[in-house]
């Protein structure tokens, strides 16, 4: 990554951190990304604005923003306003943005999204576009069958698709270790037959180069890849988890190498001070704080915004 | 008249649908179909047959078997504005794609504030036939799903006619193809831009004394019932749903508001099914009926192997008959 690109990315992951810090705050029950965010964004911000994401839930809410929606919008997926992308019909992680060309997790199933995303590839080559589609999902994920049919599918058909394992490490409580057979993930897309490797997904410059790698070559027509990012929940399956399935020391041990002060340190290598990096997060902060107040002004959903015509399933 | 003037040669429902599905790939080329053995094999009882040979490798995309990931590629391609079809064999197969099917394309929309739109087709075979495998009616199942379209033709007509109009519709229908009917009989079928509208049902035969509710293979049944009742000098009416969700409540009021009685007859299992909810319609709209609701429908069984077995579940035209009789009867003139 050049220092703009950098720069761009820790200003995206201080962002997403604000944004996931403020949901938490909003709910116990928010499946927070705090701690994934350079799996996130190293994924998602290199790509051309045509390009189809088809996220992980976890974390996600900062991919169309990367590509350009209002934060306003963003926050509007959480907090129930009338202004609501979603009209309030989808749970605020899930809410994707297919006019930011961001699939929604519309299911709350694991693995379907990444079926969807061979379907979009499908529709990219059947066109002769070079576009690409871009799926994550969970380890947790990768133990559906969902995973073993979708990647099968794109390898067999060498669709322009690229698939990235944002690991955790947990699939809510259960350890990716005890819970998966094999010797990684990433090996296991191996045997498909497509390109595979597994990056620190706590080193966003890591994950940015390996997806661009693999988005060039289903650019190019050489079919999927898969990436497998190793990152680490720092917060429970939800906000109110205590999580008490792990060790104190294993936690701090990955909080110490949080992505976003990994991305400081580089920034400071390339001769980015401190200071501007600090500003940086207080910036984003006071942007979140803004955004957040001037929407918590507008009137909630009602009933009557279940009648409203462009949601309604049948014509 | 030449547009819709119609074919010269009569076509099975088996045939109709496939040149409802050739007239819209000629059309449209975002129209595509995804699922296995649909090329050399073409299709499960041959109903791919002649497109992979007209349309090719790019058109026809042949899947491994995995339902479920490959109606989840349908809805991919569909959001990215292409019109899939997705073949799934059987209707037995359905409950393994239940999840993109109920989940995904079905609730895309509401889901988006109609920024996503599914414009797919899953295509299927059910009921009992001489294929003697596969015979599970589920499609109960998948009316129960707010937003999908569901769609059992009756006749070849119908069949060429509702394709067209699934093909062409911007969100998801899931159209099953009756396997006793798939062979059965021929008929004359309308020309190139002859649609039948989703969500329509028919009258198919005009009548004063009963409704008969029904779709799917038990229209022929109770046509043939209805001429037999003609000789009691019983004028039944029948009313062909063709499409099963959402239902045409309009046209089921009217009929019934006429005649007083209702009779539901389907292949599929009375419990939970299309035969309770038309009878609920009915009475939350409280019409006042002269003689207790008929449903006639399978037992809550799974539908056997054995032919005397499975025969036993169906409903037939005596039975029809009977029931009818029953209820002009105890409900006076």
């Amino acid at each position: 990554m050049n220092r703009n690109e950098l720069e761009a990315a820790h200003r995206a992951m201080a962002m997403s951190r604000e944004i996931e810090r403020y949901c938490l705050a909003k709910s116990p029950h928010w499946y927070a990304g705090v701690g994934e965010e350079a799996t996130v964004v190293g994924t998602y911000l290199g790509l051309d604005r045509e390009d189809f994401a088809a996220p992980h839930y976890r974390g996600a809410l900062i991919i169309p923003w990367l590509r350009g929606r209002p934060l306003r919008d963003v926050l509007g997926c959480v907090v129930q306003r009338r202004s609501s992308p979603t009209l309030g019909r989808l749970y605020g992680s899930f809410a994707g943005g297919l006019e930011w060309g961001v699939m929604p997790y519309v299911t709350m199933v694991l693995g379907p999204n990444l079926g969807v995303a061979t379907g979009a590839a499908l529709a990219f080559r059947h066109r002769g576009q070079s576009r690409v589609a871009v799926a994550s999902m969970g380890d947790g994920t990768a133990g559906t069958g969902d995973f073993h049919e979708s990647l099968n599918m794109a390898a067999a058909m060498r669709l322009p698709c690229v698939f990235v394992c944002q690991n955790n490490q947990f699939s809510i409580s259960t350890s990716t270790a005890t819970s998966l057979a094999g010797e990684s993930i990433a090996d296991w897309a191996a045997r498909y037959g497509m390109p595979s490797r597994r990056v620190d997904g706590n080193d966003v410059e890591a994950v940015f180069d390996a997806v661009g790698e693999a988005v060039a070559a289903a650019r190019s027509g050489a079919g999927p890849s898969f990436v497998e990012a190793l990152t680490y929940r720092q917060t429970g399956h939800f906000g109110a988890d205590p999580a008490a399935y792990r060790s104190a020391d294993e936690h701090q041990a990955w909080t110490e190498r949080d992505p976003l002060l990994r991305a400081a340190a580089a920034l400071e290598a390339l001769g980015v001070p401190a200071a501007a990096t600090e500003r940086t997060l207080h910036d984003v902060a006071a942007e979140l704080a803004a955004a957040a107040e001037a929407l918590e002004q507008e009137p909630l959903l009602s009933p009557e915004d279940l009648d409203r015509e462009e949601a309604m399933v049948h014509v | 008249m030449s547009d819709t003037a119609a074919q010269a040669a009569p076509v099975t429902l088996r045939e109709a649908v496939l040149a409802g599905i050739r007239e819209e790939m000629r059309r449209d080329p975002d129209v595509v179909l995804i699922g296995q053995d649909l090329r050399a094999f073409e299709g499960p009882l041959k109903s791919t047959e002649g497109l992979w040979a007209e349309f090719g490798d790019g058109r026809v995309i042949e899947t491994p078997i995995c339902e479920s990931s490959a109606t989840s590629m349908g809805v991919g391609a569909a959001v990215m504005g292409m019109r899939p079809i997705v073949e799934i064999m059987f209707s037995d197969l359905l409950p393994v794609a239940a999840t993109p099917l109920i989940q995904l394309a079905a609730n895309l929309r509401f889901m988006t504030a109609g920024v996503g739109r599914v414009p797919m087709v899953v295509r299927t075979r059910g009921g009992d036939g001489p294929y003697r495998a596969h015979p599970q009616n589920y499609e109960a199942l998948f009316t129960h799903s707010p937003g999908l379209t569901v769609v059992i033709p009756s006749n070849p007509r119908d069949a060429k006619g509702l394709m067209k109009s699934a093909i062409r519709s911007d969100d998801p229908v899931l159209f099953v193809e009756n396997i006793f009917l798939y062979n059965a009989y021929r008929q004359t079928v309308d020309g190139d831009d002859a649609l039948v509208p989703l969500g329509k049902a028919a009258t198919v035969r005009p009548g004063r004394d009963a409704t008969l509710v029904t779709y799917g293979r038990s229209v022929r049944t109770a046509l043939t019932a209805a001429d037999r009742l003609v000789a009691e000098g019983i004028e039944l009416e029948v009313l062909d749903l063709r499409t099963v969700a959402p239902l045409d409540e309009e046209a089921i009021l009217e009929s019934v508001g006429r005649t007083g009685r209702l009779v539901v007859v389907h292949e599929a299992w009375r419990t939970g099914g299309i035969g309770s909810e038309v009878i609920s319609r009915v009475a939350q709209h409280g019409l006042g009926l002269r003689s207790a609701p008929v449903l006639l429908g399978a037992p809550d069984v799974p539908v056997p192997w054995a032919e005397p077995l499975r025969d036993a579940l169906l409903p037939t035209a005596p039975g029809i008959v009977a029931a009818v009789r029953s209820c002009v009867s105890e409900g006076g003139s």
